[in-house]
């Protein structure tokens, strides 16, 4: 398994980042050198060992479906948002 | 020649007060963000918490559909960027779902009863709302962090009319549960249409479409039949491979086409993964004999009002076709007004009078069920009882005295009645003699007499039966 | 001061105390604290960067969080408000606790008090070199790998790390869910158990919150307690020679203060690396996926939707950020989810399985925290390297136990050295009673 400059722009596009160009090389490099490292798992032997990994084993609580309103929180953030108005979060137009 | 596949994914809005994971009220505000806190405005630091009644309104529906309700199940993270989004993965159950594999019966007119099968429904939390402008969108919290259940079919469709009693059914079955309002114009009840094709006699599957969104029966309708054509048109032409490809369609209804989503076909990578702030969702014995206390569902409640109630076929599914319509007619059956009279009264006559919802009118149950018992106990005449029904449905009146303003009073007693037979057939004893010595058609005469001389209130079996003796 | 003697001050005397620390910060160049924000009256606690605290600009040492104006308190502020302490000062950490240096931070890196060439180590090392310098009588920090226990060995104070679930998360800024704690950094043992007793404790508001009875640690504080200590010497082969050195004298005391010494092996740390990363990675690609510049922080300049998601992030996150990023979603992606995130899952499985069965044969395990004292500025930077020093402290988050690091040179004129112990899941009586003995048994060697 090689990272190389086709998985960088995948990885690019799942995480909305752009590595600049002068940092590429390097940067793959890196992740390559890391993902060859994580391989060493493969050598374990983990059959029948469970997948699903709970730190806690207990149930998720579950909450009373009762409502509690406050504006104030999103009164806040509104206020300090890069661009808001009328109450709204403003983006440029979405193209569907 | 072709066979058309069809599988749906039906996204219901569950009726709770507050969000899927935090207290925020679910009722829309004008205001654009007002319900909203830092879990679903995806703030640093906020964390999920699981709303308790989504869990058993799940519950309730596997158990109406006849499902395996997975006692314990997990939720998962959907990773994709949207602004409606606002912590840019959305929580659902991609790997474990509450319910598996259920089924509905549907009702084809023409052809057997048929199974269509249900693989899962799962529970995931809805987005927010993105509204668009010239130049611009805005964005709307108020909505994420909604309760769906997502309700997955087999492709076990073969029709439209297949499609449209399943969903009618799943529709009612929802109403009935009382899990959502499933109202499909306002966006709580959504429908993604599934549909590939395949020569006939062929049981593999082919490339399936989605269609995305289309919020009416008539328009999901219309959305297949056009993509059929689109798909048996590319078989037909060589050129299937080509064009048809698995991807997400949207329904222009003005052009009547349907349409590429564009940039969807970057295959979406997901990425689901265990939800790590959640613990495993496990439904314990009390939650369980709760939910699964369904109330009686559509099918059942057809079968009695049949069965019990003496109801055709056809007029009991009219009634349980709308879950407070059925709840309605029995109450009128428990005071006492008769099983299909009242049918009539309601599923016709009021049912025609009405300007709003059945809901908002102002003739309740108790109300049509006394101007029936008014019409059985022959106080007034049937035509007299639709007079009536008109006052009622425009002024808040009793049946009495509604019957009384109007003066439509039936006369049944025969002494009355009987003397106004004997003053008209002493005033036309010409007629009375050319009816006795055979001229059947005065008949028709006398009676509209009496009529006239009761202005009408007279009751007119009565009358047929004194005149009759008379004559 | 310590702060169990800073908990008896009337207000006058916290009032003074505020004043000796803000002119102590005024004159340092320690760069420990990115702010000196206040939070109402109480005894003065700081709190690391990535915390939530109502009115104050919680930047996680990130660009991407500048305008970003909190809201709410964290759960932990509020327990401490209502044991009469407070929120005082925001200390720096590496952007978004990725990190072992601190030098990660937007706001600039932090000294390490003992030697100013040399790292407060990371991701809570403003919070450790505060305390280690006087600039604050305790702080909190939070430890997703290690990030609590090695700038607390690095500066010679003590840092502890609860169980996992025994302290909310709700209000920390998430880096990687299944690891994070927040925890205490403070003078000594004693002060870290009053601080573990105010912010431990079940809350609703985190799902993954540990629904246990509350327990105070402080009340049945026993150094006197005899434990059996299993130590790890093939471990030890990792060890810088004076780590080496610190350790063996460490057993000593154990020893002499009347411990039973146990050897163990646990696997090796290899593996721990590999699975923490993976799985790391993994949930902090998703947690840091919500800084879009949309609803707040920096928004960079963009005339399409997905500029503005590019260009804010990308100028707004640093490159180690960016880095495990990019391989979170590496591990997650189709096609290389079993290979790496579901073994990942496993590994953490057995390693987790491997600790319950040695805590059958011992009370404690001693450790290393770092396999050398503060490195340089600029040593570590080579992303695979600055990972590997993490070989001590990784395995304890993976399996969600309690540690405690602690000094064990105090008196020598050579960079602090820290050693942590290990205790079972929701052990953290024993955990303390065993690091107060050490810490004692240590004073009289």
């Amino acid at each position: 398994m090689r990272v190389d400059d086709e998985l960088l722009s995948r990885l690019e596009k799942l995480s909305m980042l752009k590595i600049d160009e002068s940092e590429r090389t390097e940067c793959i490099e890196q992740l390559d050198k890391i993902v060859s490292f994580v391989q060493n798992l493969s050598s374990l032997d983990t059959d029948g060992v469970d997948e699903v990994f709970a730190m806690n084993q207990s149930a998720t609580a579950l909450r009373l479906d009762e409502p509690r309103s406050s504006s104030d929180i999103a009164d806040d953030i509104l206020k300090n948002a890069p661009l808001s108005e009328d109450s709204f979060f403003i983006v440029p137009k979405i193209i569907e | 020649m072709f066979e058309t596949v069809i599988g749906l994914e039906v996204h219901t809005q569950l009726n709770t007060q507050t969000k899927l994971f935090c207290s925020c009220a679910t009722s829309f505000d004008q205001r654009a963000n007002l319900n909203t806190c830092p879990v679903c405005l995806a703030l640093p630091g906020a964390l999920p918490r699981f709303n308790r009644s989504v869990l058993h309104k799940a519950v309730s529906f596997g158990t109406a559909v006849d499902a395996t309700i997975n006692r314990v199940s997990h939720f998962d993270r959907k990773s994709y960027f949207y602004p409606d989004s606002p912590s840019a993965y959305q929580i659902t159950q991609l790997y474990t779902p509450i319910v598996e594999h259920g089924r509905l019966e549907i009702e084809p007119k023409d052809a057997d009863s048929k199974i269509i099968r249900i693989n899962r429904a799962h529970i995931e939390a809805d987005a927010g709302k993105n509204i668009h402008d010239d130049s611009r969108s805005k964005v709307d919290l108020n909505r994420a962090g909604t309760p769906l259940l997502e309700i997955v079919s087999e492709p076990d469709m073969r029709s439209t009319e297949e499609v449209t009693l399943y969903l009618k059914k799943l529709h009612s079955i929802v109403r009935y549960l009382d899990i959502s309002d499933a109202n499909m114009q306002e966006g709580s009840f959504r429908v993604d249409v599934n549909v590939s094709i395949r020569p006939k006699g062929d049981d593999k599957l082919y490339t399936r479409v989605e269609i995305k969104n289309i919020n009416s029966f008539k328009f999901i309708t219309k959305a297949i039949e056009i993509e059929v054509e689109r798909q048996i048109d590319a078989w037909e032409d060589g050129v299937y491979d080509e064009v048809i490809v698995q991807e997400t369609r949207l329904f222009d209804q003005a052009a009547q086409v349907t349409r590429s989503m564009r940039g969807k076909e970057d295959s979406a990578d997901y990425r689901y993964f265990l939800e790590p702030d959640l613990l495993k969702v496990v439904v314990d014995d009390e939650m369980y004999e709760s939910a699964i206390e369904i109330p009686e569902l559509p099918d059942a409640k057809r079968a009695r009002f049949i069965d019990e109630l003496g109801l055709s076929p056809y007029d009991a599914s009219v009634l349980t076709s709308d879950l407070y319509m059925a709840n309605y007619f029995e109450s009128m059956v428990e005071d006492g007004a008769g099983a299909k009279m009242s049918c009539v009264w309601l599923s016709v006559e009021l049912q025609g009078r009405l300007d709003s919802s059945l809901e908002e009118s102002l003739v309740d149950a108790p109300k049509l069920a006394l101007l029936v018992k008014r019409i059985e106990d022959k106080t007034i005449s049937a035509k007299a009882a639709k007079e009536v029904l008109d006052h009622l449905c425009s002024s808040k009146i009793g049946v009495d005295e509604a019957i009384d303003k109007l003066g439509l009073k039936q006369i049944s007693d025969s002494s009355a009645i009987e003397a106004i037979v004997n003053d008209v057939l002493s005033a036309n004893q010409d007629k009375v003699e050319q009816y006795r010595a055979g001229k059947d058609k005065l008949f028709g005469f006398f009676v509209g007499q009496v009529m006239k001389a009761s202005k009408g209130s007279a009751n007119p079996q009565s009358v047929n039966e004194i005149l009759k003796r008379e004559l | 001061m310590k702060l169990r003697e800073a908990l008896k001050l009337d207000s006058s005397g916290i009032a003074k105390l505020k004043d000796e620390l803000r002119a102590k910060v005024d004159n340092s160049l320690l760069n420990a604290f990115i702010s000196l924000d206040e939070a109402g009256d109480g005894v003065p606690i700081a709190i690391k960067d990535n915390i939530q605290v109502k009115g104050w600009s919680v930047t996680a040492g990130s660009k991407i969080l500048q305008g970003y104006i909190s809201p709410y308190n964290a759960t932990v502020i509020d327990k401490l408000k209502g044991a009469g302490l407070c929120a005082f000062g925001r200390t720096n950490m590496d952007e978004f606790a990725m990190g072992s240096t601190t030098e990660s931070s937007y706001y600039g890196k932090t000294l390490n008090p003992h030697d100013n060439s040399c790292v407060p180590g990371g991701s809570s090392g403003g919070s450790a070199a505060a305390v280690a310098s006087g600039e604050a009588i305790a702080a909190l920090g939070s430890d997703t790998g290690g990030s609590i226990r090695q700038p607390a060995a690095y500066c010679g104070i003590v840092g502890m790390k609860p169980t996992y679930g025994r302290v909310s998360r709700y209000g920390l800024g998430a880096y990687a869910s299944s690891l994070d704690q927040i925890g205490p950094m403070t003078q000594d043992v004693e002060d870290a158990a009053l601080l573990y007793d105010i912010i431990s404790g079940y809350d609703q508001n985190d799902s993954t919150s540990a629904d246990v009875e509350y327990e105070s640690v402080v009340d049945k504080l026993d150094g006197n307690r005899v434990l059996n200590i299993g130590i790890t010497p093939s471990h030890l082969e990792n060890a810088a020679p004076q780590i080496q050195k610190a350790y063996k004298k460490a057993v000593k005391a154990l020893k002499d203060a009347g411990h039973n010494i146990v050897e163990c092996t646990l696997l090796d740390p290899k593996y721990d690396i590999s699975a923490y990363y993976i799985t790391a990675t993994a949930e902090a690609t998703t947690n840091l996926a919500r800084y879009d510049g949309v609803r707040y922080g920096r928004r960079a300049e963009s005339d399409t939707l997905e500029q503005l998601y590019i260009n804010s992030r990308s100028e707004g996150f640093g490159d180690e950020v960016k880095r495990r990023i990019l391989l979170g979603n590496f591990v997650l992606s189709s096609g290389y989810y079993d290979a790496y995130y579901i073994k990942a899952q496993k590994v953490r499985r057995v390693i987790k399985d491997e600790y319950a069965k040695l805590f059958e044969k011992v009370d404690l395990i001693l450790s290393p925290v770092a396999p050398t004292t503060a490195p340089k500025f600029g040593a570590l930077s080579d992303p695979l390297q600055m990972y590997l020093s993490d070989i001590y402290t990784i395995g304890v988050n993976l399996a969600g136990l309690p540690a405690i690091s602690l000094p064990v040179n105090k008196d020598e004129d050579t960079l602090p050295i820290g050693l942590q112990l290990i205790a079972a899941p929701y052990d953290e009586q024993t955990l303390f009673d065993g690091a107060l003995s050490l810490e004692r048994a240590l004073e009289t060697l």
